[in-house]
């Protein structure tokens, strides 16, 4: 094989670690050196290689690998972003360090606590409410115009990058809903078919839901699917203003 | 602090969070007039450039609608930063700083406006001196 002959491109990875069972010791970070000849070119790759091969007791959350389900949310390089999305940086002369999501609480090593934001997302209701449906039974229609309405809103996998990057969520997520759960919340908002557009607006009408949102825009910066939080935020208060 | 060591998450994913009661004093009706007022700020200050002249009374609705920028820009810092949830008595104690400050500040601008040149005149002299 070609690849024998190749010398060993060793990168290290600096990985935080916590253990749970062992709550009097501090978070540390452990370094692996991975020979990336013989890894796949994302940093998932190179992180199911060390738990492979080097060190099982390495925990993360991970699933598709093809970014499309939101497990493997983490910091890589400062940034947060999904390790199946995020090529390794081939300049083996740097260490690449790996974090959990920022500001969470961690359950163990890259896996962060994700209740609280599931309980925001659940506060939003993120599903279709009428009070009438269509009388033969069949499903509520949308135009075509409606329907490039939510193009840019519903690709959002809630993987928590966006939150989790935002300094206003950091200081202040047990009240401030955050970007992820205000975009899915607009999402149901412009929904041509839902009819509880007032009852969504009048849900944020308080200081911290929506309006801790200063437009800081990390969340359109770090979001790995391209996508822009912070202007759907802007679009509800656009929606609620003078009204 | 103690808010922060605390790691405790209540409930499960299936419980949502509470969100307060609506008032649109401190959501949407907070969010335009925020709005409208530092948009009204900018031609109340170019004003004065272009026409060199200074009305007392435009001067003194400048200063007094800045005033009330300053005060609700400050007001949203302490709201970030000093949440009543976490620093129920720091939050008190900083806006009780603020209104305070506020209210000198409304003072001073009333001394200047009325016994001396006015703000736009005080900022040309310093500009010049």
């Amino acid at each position: 094989m070609a690849t024998e002959a190749k010398t060993p491109r060793l990168k290290s990875f600096q990985i935080y670690r916590w253990n749970p069972d062992t709550p009097e010791e501090k978070p540390r970070m452990q370094t692996y050196q991975i020979d990336l000849n013989e890894c796949g070119p994302m940093v998932l790759d190179a992180i199911l290689k060390i738990k492979n091969e080097q060190d099982s007791t390495l925990t993360f959350r991970r699933s598709c690998r093809e970014g499309i389900c939101g497990s493997c949310a983490m910091n890589i390089g400062g940034r947060n972003t999904l390790a199946c999305l995020c090529r390794i940086d081939t300049d083996t002369s740097k260490d690449l360090k790996i974090y959990p999501l920022p500001h969470m609480y961690v359950v163990k090593d890259l896996v962060p606590d994700l209740t609280h934001f599931y309980q925001q997302y659940k506060s939003i209701k993120p599903y279709l409410q009428r009070s009438t449906f269509p009388e033969d039974g069949k499903e509520v229609l949308q135009s075509v115009e409606d329907r490039h309405k939510l193009d840019g809103l519903y690709e959002c996998i809630l993987c928590a990058c966006c939150s989790t990057s935002c300094p206003s969520y950091w200081w202040n997520q047990q009240e401030y809903l955050g970007p992820a759960v205000l975009m899915q919340a607009y999402r149901w908002m412009i929904d041509s078919r839902d009819q509880a557009g007032d009852e969504r607006r009048a849900r944020l009408e308080n200081s911290m839901s929506l309006y801790r949102c200063h437009t800081i825009m990390n969340c359109a910066r770090t979001c790995p699917k391209g996508l822009n939080p912070g202007l759907a935020i802007a679009k509800i208060k656009k929606s609620m203003a003078f009204t | 602090m103690a808010g922060h060591q605390k790691q405790v998450v209540h409930g499960t994913v299936n419980d949502a969070v509470k969100i307060p009661p609506p008032d649109k004093s401190h959501g949407s009706y907070h969010w335009s007039f925020e709005r409208v007022l530092a948009a009204s700020l900018v031609p109340l200050a170019a004003v004065p450039f272009a026409s060199g002249a200074v009305s007392p009374l435009l001067d003194a609705t400048l200063c007094s609608l800045l005033l009330v920028h300053t005060h609700m820009g400050f007001a949203a810092c302490i709201t970030d930063y000093f949440p009543t949830r976490e620093f129920p008595k720091t939050n008190r104690a900083m806006f009780f700083a603020l209104y305070g400050g506020t209210a000198l500040a409304l003072y001073g601008i009333y001394l200047v406006e009325t016994k001396d040149v006015g703000i736009t005149e005080t900022i040309k002299k310093v500009w010049t001196a």
